[in-house]
């Protein structure tokens, strides 16, 4: 199963993405990395007046991983409902773009039957 | 600390110029001086706003280009960048240093020439100032308000029409300030039949690539004449929250507007019943529901509903964005949080001729990116109870 990873401090457990220099709630510097798998969509747009490089029209979302995580990310489902279920794929940098420092996130529903997860709980 | 009066405040006009930068700046600081009536006064400071005076027309160094302009040598001098918050963050660099002792005479000035590129070109040097993380997805400023209005649809009830309600009360009162970019009324329907930029926000809901400038002049209240119609600055709070909208933990709260407000609220010991106008940054129609929750106006997702039934409009219990607001007044980013302060002073002065209204206490809400920093001021006309 595709995962992408998300960044929880050794010190409180709360999990980031992207990854910061110093967790928010404690101070400390130190994590370790989990794997975001599952998630829903939280609210999504289609974009018509897009970016350089970037298709249009384009569907944003923001969807909830494990850990209560959210991430903006691409849609990749034509018509996508609110609290439709959600898997992470991490697409390769594209040439006009290797000088971004993240990964581009494509989300795209899964088939009918996956659990959902719930905001702050892993299910892995 | 110091008390810190508004004794000075100007615009330009708002929309296509054909200055650059440092005119524009130049053009509203001398219109600001001779409103105060300070021919000849030297300035101890200068505070200038500004983004991106590098990434649209090459220049850099814009704080001593603006000194040398209009021959302020030897005041301090600097820029302050806060993307869209850089005009506010500059005003309350000048309150600091008046109200610290370290100045005497201070002039903030906010400006940006945004129309020296294209469209297009615009769009991406805005969108610079998102996380890379999140700009890697693809995400504009407005695509994050398209991912925020259908949310505060979804979850709230909100009509599509009670956002277009609010663009059509900015362009109403924009018809009627000189100095904003759109002079024009718009209908419901316009704003519903105009092209999608991101679903379900459209053209209309999103302000407009805009020239322009606005100063302040801010000195001491104890060095002022007794005036029955000066404006003191009674409270001023700023704010932080995540850079990214992924990391909130709610996308329709805006946690920096929230403290940056109660901050501002508790230095001018008052409460939002108290004000009586407020400027907010409606970048996108939605924020303007958002801001007006943030800050206490109306309870979290009510704020669709009072837009909707009028209460905000000129003639409303809580007239907001009476100079037309970022959608009707236009935004050039380092100018707004200026322009927003002036249009206070101005309706505090009872100077806004036909879009006057009844106020004796003011509220500007200048934001930083996407949420990711606020500035709230509070002014007063010090004949006010």
């Amino acid at each position: 199963m595709v995962s992408l990873p998300a960044y929880r401090c050794t010190g409180c457990g709360t999990v980031s993405q992207p990854r910061r220099a110093r967790c928010r709630q404690c101070g400390r510097t130190d994590v370790e990395q989990v794997e975001l798998r599952r998630g829903k969509l939280l609210t999504f747009t289609r974009v018509t007046a897009t970016r350089p490089g970037y298709p249009s029209p384009m569907i944003l979302c923001l969807a909830e991983f494990e850990y209560g995580v959210k991430l903006v990310a691409q849609v990749d489902d034509a018509s996508p409902e609110l609290e439709m279920e959600v898997r992470p794929k991490v697409l390769g940098a594209r040439a006009e773009r290797t000088d971004q420092p993240a990964d581009v996130v494509l989300v795209r529903s899964p088939p009918a039957g996956c659990p959902v997860a719930a905001s702050g709980r892993p299910l892995t | 600390m110091r008390s810190v009066a508004i004794v000075g405040c100007a615009t330009t006009k708002f929309g296509r110029s054909d200055k650059d930068v440092v005119g524009l700046l130049a053009e509203a600081s001398l219109a600001a001086m001779d409103d105060a009536g300070l021919d000849g006064v030297r300035f101890d400071d200068v505070f200038v706003g500004n983004m991106a005076s590098g990434e649209f027309e090459g220049i850099s160094g814009l704080a001593n280009l603006l000194v040398s302009e209009l021959g302020l040598e030897p005041a301090s001098a600097m820029k302050v960048e806060y993307t869209s918050g850089s005009g506010g963050a500059a005003f309350r660099a000048g309150w600091m240093a008046v109200a610290s002792g370290q100045s005497e005479l201070a002039l903030v000035a906010g400006g940006e020439k945004m129309t020296s590129v294209s469209t297009k070109e615009a769009t991406e040097i805005i969108a610079s100032l998102a996380h890379p993380w999140e700009k890697a997805q693809g995400v504009t400023m407005p695509s994050l308000a398209g991912l925020l209005a259908r949310a505060y649809i979804a979850r709230f009830g909100a009509t599509r029409e009670a956002l277009a309600a609010i663009a059509v009360k900015n362009h109403s009162n924009g018809a009627l300030n000189p100095n904003a970019h759109f002079q024009k009324r718009i209908t419901i329907e316009d704003v519903l039949n105009s092209p999608v930029i991101s679903d379900p926000l459209r053209v209309y809901d999103f302000c407009p690539i805009t020239d322009g400038a606005a100063a302040l002049v801010l000195a001491p209240v104890e060095a002022q004449p007794p005036a029955e119609k000066s404006v003191v600055v009674s409270g001023i709070g700023a704010a932080t929250d995540t850079q990214t909208l992924q990391e909130r933990a709610d996308v329709l709260r805006m946690a920096s507007v929230r403290v940056a407000g109660e901050r501002a609220y508790r230095m001018a010991g008052i409460g939002p019943e108290d004000i009586d106008v407020a400027e907010l940054h409606d970048m996108a129609t939605i924020l303007e529901v958002v801001e007006s929750e943030e800050l206490g106006f109306f309870p979290p997702g009510k704020g669709w509903d009072a837009a909707e039934r009028g209460i905000t409009k000129l003639d409303g219990p809580l007239p907001i964005n009476t100079s037309g607001g970022l959608k009707a007044k236009g935004h050039p980013v380092g100018a707004t949080g200026v322009a927003q302060i002036a249009e206070i002073a101005q309706q505090l002065q009872g100077r806004c001729g036909p879009r006057q209204v009844e106020a004796g206490i003011g509220l500007a809400c200048n934001v930083a990116g996407f949420g990711s920093g606020s500035i709230v001021t509070v002014l007063r006309r010090s004949d006010h109870g």
